[in-house]
């Protein structure tokens, strides 16, 4: 300790004038508003940007400077055996003379800035940097980049010294090992961020940044303390342990990244439900997992063979990213293009769910930016795409375009829909599809169809001042609550024309229609009233559930049967882990209690073919399939929290 | 314990070998003085010594430690005075003798000072604006301040002027009387050693080819002297096995190494036939062995 | 101390002899009289540049020749009664100086008488104190 102190105090108090120079340097920014030209620009602001500006440039530069020489000048110049002929230990002649230019570089800094921070907060000027963003400066971040940025260039600056300095052939393997460390770890960050694992790639920029800090520490330290005066030497010793550590980290950044792009569905903690097939075995699933931070992977799984597939569609939780054919056999999806930036363009990939080994394929159909809406055929032999205000079909997989044509407006991705109403005619289901209304004043809903044989955008109906609208599965049919009566009524989405009114019930209340078209409605405050009305509009059954504040529709995981949750109040929401389960016999009319805590994962228009139809969700992260004769539960996905 | 030993001491540049195999021990108290053309490899033992360069192969001890892994706490009792003085050039004998102050555990500044009045050495001047002389003083006020048990000399007198020499020499006898300290120094100056060594080596082209007491090498070295028309019996000069044969005006002259006063006595007694038999130097018992005149 | 005491490499003495004679040469000589304090080991080493082990040796002989005596407290000096040198040693090296005068002087020519005769001149001078030509 006392050998680094007296190394540390000797190089600070040799370069002592580099501290004068600094504090004559703060003052420079106080008299620029009285420099001619830039007075104008606004005294605050120019004292402000002007003594940051001065700080960060005399810091950094000063940084490479003393890095360069505080320990290669004396090396080259003999002059080190001055201290290693001392009783100083060799740590402490590395730490004492790094330790002194890390002070100097920070604290010149420092010094630039005082006069100008403390006039402004003085004279409470306004406008000034530090007073506007001296809470950014001051925050703990902003300082801690500042000094390791200071570290890294005094490290870099003494490495580079040496090997500039040794005329070694060292040298050769610094100029490999650069570029193969630099090329891995660009690599595994391109990689990560292509797969949108946003928070894996930064965790592996900050590692091997701080790998890159840590290497040069050491390198150096080695350098220094088994070199000592032997240039040569040192440089060997600095480049092997520099470049030997950031192989290492880099190899382990490769490995992280791989390991974070092999996840699993099995991986998950928190599991949620995407998509489903229609009919068949496959579901779309998504979800975090342990070590994988900000990165939230994509699959396709088959619940019943448990095989799936990571797709790479883009990271926006709430779109159905995934389409399935409605005969079961095709899942298609967008991806980024291998090489492509951020925005685009993005790729039509599709995946054959019938065959066992199949892989993603690439069609070649390629959309410069991300569309709003996509919808499959029910063959899977052609997409229906709107991006921006064009719709276009296009055959899959050829890509051939089909037919396009141009909207009024364009669509949301979250409030409306696509579908296909049959192989040549697709429907656009939305409030205000067609009119340029502002959208906070959305009034009519509006459903309008596109055919593939030409036509344009064809409206076809608008149902004026509804709420809470929901389409049929064939698309055909639209149930909404009129805001005159508040009652809800059906209505023929190919005319708009009224087909039936449902009773009048209270606030609290929903409609929904079924997977075999049948019509639910709920209402109840404090407990919820379940009718069952057929296809026919006849009303059927009734159910009531007491103590029950939510209720929420499965889909019909056999015929006639219909699964229902209800959970009671909590203090602010309701407790949906308190939730009861129920399934329901729609030709017999009982109930039967299922589960517990289980949330039905997808809404009713889930049929028995449908896997969605016995999935649910406990406490939140995990699926689970339940059987509905038996009760048997299943895990698919996700862990129960404990 | 010998407070410096070394074992098989080799070192390598590249594929050129500066030391070769180099194994002596100074015995505590003595001074040890090692001789040697510039080249021969002193630089490369001294460094390795000190423990700033780690040698290829070989063991290095000084006080009785390994000095590559204990550098730091041996170097606390040992004075070094190096070839070419390396304190910084900016800072003053104070200010350098400050900062060695906080780095032994016992540090005699009065002494110091003394000593620097004594050669005359302005305390305050750069040390890059001094004088080689005075340089050479002031490395060696500052190796002396520690209370060393041992003395590392790299060359001290090269370069310097009679007076100052002198001023070295004394400081060196000065704190050999006092203190019984171990004195190691590599040096040209042969005259200088001569009188205050008392073990004394030679390196050539990194190889120890001479290690042994000054008085019993000088014991051992002989010129004989023979008349020219006598060294024409051939058998007789070399009975006497001579290290080194020159011919000199009217006489022959041979070193031998091998002087015994009994065996010489065989020879005919000083006179017009007589060999004549006389001390050398170690100057010149130096140049017989290297063959070459030794650099001043 | 006003006599000097010079070393010569070229002797073909050790130092340390050197010394030990030349101190027994100034006492015999009487330039170094009884009672004298000689110089402390340090201050001899200094002036003659020498090792200050080699003048401890030489000092360590003479006291135990008895020439020298220490004082504990105060120093060394020359002793009261010196004693005379050894024997053999003081013979040999007499005929030895004589062999090299003898064989000077048949080089330069000289006889006997006149080799005799400059020596006594010499005996002479030296007895009286004087200073030039006595050093080995």
């Amino acid at each position: 300790m006392r050998g680094f102190l007296a190394v540390f105090e000797r190089e600070v108090v040799e370069r002592r004038l580099l501290v004068v120079a600094s504090v004559f340097l703060g003052l420079v920014p106080l008299a620029t508003p009285w420099l001619p030209g830039l007075g104008q620009l606004g005294g605050p602001e120019v004292r402000s940007a002007t003594a940051l500006a001065l700080a960060l440039c005399f810091s950094f530069g000063l940084a490479l400077m003393l890095g360069a020489t505080i320990i290669v000048r004396d090396l080259a110049e003999g002059r080190l055996g001055f201290y290693f002929s001392r009783p100083v230990r060799g740590w402490a002649i590395w730490a004492g003379k790094l330790a002194a230019a890390a002070v100097l570089a920070l604290g010149t800094g420092v010094l630039i800035l005082l006069p100008t921070a403390a006039a402004e907060r003085r004279l409470d000027l306004d406008g000034g940097w530090w007073n506007t963003h001296g809470a950014l400066a001051g925050s703990s971040f902003s300082i801690l980049l500042w000094i390791a940025s200071v570290l890294l260039l005094l490290l870099w600056g003494h490495a580079a010294g040496v090997a500039a300095r040794s005329h070694s052939p060292w040298l050769l393997l610094d100029f490999v090992g650069l570029g193969f460390v630099v090329w891995l770890a660009w690599a595994s960050i391109r990689r990560l961020d292509f797969a949108g694992a946003f928070g894996p790639s930064a965790l592996v920029a900050i590692g091997l940044l701080a790998a890159a800090l840590l290497a040069l520490l050491a390198a150096g330290a080695a350098q220094v303390l088994r070199g000592r005066t032997d240039i040569r030497r040192g440089h060997r010793l600095l480049s092997l342990t520099l470049w030997g550590t950031l192989l290492l980290a880099s190899v382990a950044a490769q490995a992280y990244a791989a390991w974070t792009l092999a996840a699993a569905p099995g991986d998950l903690e928190e599991a949620h439900l995407s998509a489903a097939a229609r009919r068949g075995p496959w579901i779309a699933i998504y979800g975090s997992s342990r070590g994988r931070p900000g990165f939230t992977p994509q699959f396709l799984l088959d619940i019943s063979t448990g095989r799936s597939v990571r797709v790479n569609a883009p990271p926006q939780d709430f779109w159905p990213a995934n389409r399935f054919s409605s005969d079961g056999r095709w899942a298609v999806w967008l991806e980024l293009q291998p090489g492509a930036s951020r925005s685009g363009p993005y790729e039509l990939l599709r995946l054959d769910l019938r065959a066992p080994r199949s892989r993603p394929e690439r069609t070649r159909i390629l959309y410069e930016h991300l569309p709003s809406l996509l919808a499959v055929s029910a063959d899977g032999g052609r997409v229906a795409v709107v991006a921006g205000r064009r719709l276009t079909f296009e055959e899959v997989p050829s890509g051939r375009l089909l037919a396009s044509a141009e909207l009024p407006q364009e669509l949301g991705r979250y409030e409306d829909s696509l579908q296909f109403v049959d192989p040549g005619r697709v429907r656009i289901y939305g409030f205000d599809v067609l009119s340029n209304a502002d959208p906070a004043l959305r009034s009519g809903f509006e459903v309008a169809e596109v055919r593939l044989a030409g036509g344009g955008v064809v409206p076809l109906a608008r149902l004026e001042k509804v709420e809470e609208v929901m389409v049929s599965r064939d698309g055909e049919r639209i149930v909404a609550r009129r805001q005159s009566d508040g009652r809800f009524a059906v209505f023929e989405a190919g005319t708009g024309a009224l087909m039936a009114e449902l009773p009048p019930v209270g606030e609290r209340s929903r409609a929904l229609f079924l997977a075999d078209d049948r019509i639910a409605l709920v209402s109840g405050a404090t407990s919820k009233e379940l009718r069952i009305f057929s296809s026919a509009f006849v009303p059927e059954r009734t159910f009531r559930f007491a103590n029950a504040t939510s209720l929420r529709l499965g889909g019909e995981p056999a015929p006639d049967r219909l699964v229902v949750a209800t959970a009671p109040r909590g203090p602010e929401t309701a407790r949906w882990d308190l939730c009861r389960t129920w399934i329901l016999d729609l030709a017999a009319g009982t109930v039967r209690r299922f589960a517990s805590g289980m949330v039905p994962a997808a809404g009713p228009l889930g049929g028995p073919e449908n896997a969605a139809s016995r999935l649910f969700l406990r406490q939140g992260t995990q699926l689970v399939e339940i059987e509905p004769e038996s009760g048997r539960q299943r895990v698919i996905a996700g862990r129960a929290r404990t | 314990m010998n407070p410096i030993a070394l074992e098989g001491l080799t070192v390598r540049y590249g594929s050129r070998l500066a030391v070769d195999g180099v194994s002596l021990a100074v015995p505590e108290g003595a001074v040890y003085a090692l001789l040697g053309r510039n080249g021969a490899g002193k630089s490369s033992i001294v460094r390795c010594l000190l423990g700033e360069q780690k040698p290829s192969s070989g063991r290095v001890s000084l006080l009785g430690r390994e000095v590559w892994k204990e550098r730091a706490s041996i170097l606390a009792e040992v004075g070094v005075v190096p070839e070419d003085p390396d304190m910084p050039p900016a800072m003053s004998p104070r200010q350098i003798a400050r900062f060695c102050s906080r780095l032994y555990p016992r540090w005699d500044a009065a002494g110091v000072e003394a000593r620097l009045k004594r050669f005359g050495v302005p305390r305050d001047t750069p040390f890059g604006r001094l004088s080689k002389g005075q340089k050479g003083h002031v490395a060696l006020a500052l190796a002396l301040a520690g209370g060393p048990r041992l003395l590392v000399l790299d060359d001290p007198t090269l370069g310097l002027d009679a007076v100052a020499r002198k001023a070295v020499f004394e400081e060196l006898i000065g704190e050999l009387a006092d203190r019984g300290i171990t004195v190691f120094m590599t040096t040209h100056d042969l005259a200088g050693v001569e009188r205050i060594a008392d073990r004394v080596a030679m390196l050539r082209q990194g190889r120890l080819v001479l290690d042994e007491e000054m008085e019993t090498l000088k014991r051992r070295f002989r010129r004989v002297s023979f008349p020219r028309s006598q060294a024409a019996d051939v058998s007789r000069l070399e009975a006497l096995a001579p290290v080194a044969v020159a011919a000199r005006g009217w006489e022959v002259e041979a070193v031998v190494s091998n002087y015994d006063e009994e065996r010489f006595s065989a020879l005919p007694p000083a006179g017009q036939d007589g060999a004549e038999v006389s001390a050398l130097t170690l100057e010149e018992i130096f140049i017989a062995l290297t063959g070459e005149e030794e650099e001043r | 101390m006003p006599p000097t005491l010079r070393i010569d490499p070229r002797d073909a003495r050790p130092i340390w002899r050197q010394i030990e004679e030349g101190v027994q040469h100034l006492v015999a000589r009487g330039a170094l009289p009884t009672g004298t304090p000689v110089p402390s080991v340090r201050d001899l080493a200094r002036e003659l540049q020498v090792n200050p082990a080699t003048v401890s040796k030489a000092y360590q002989r003479l006291t135990d020749a008895g020439v020298l005596t220490v004082r504990r407290g105060e120093g060394t000096f020359v002793s009261e009664l010196p004693p005379p040198p050894s024997d053999t040693r003081r013979n040999g090296r007499l005929r030895e100086e004589a062999v090299r005068y003898a064989s000077l002087a048949v080089t330069l020519g000289a006889d006997r008488q006149e080799a005799l005769a400059t020596f006594e001149a010499a005996w002479r001078s030296l007895m009286a104190g004087g200073s030039g030509g006595e050093e080995a």
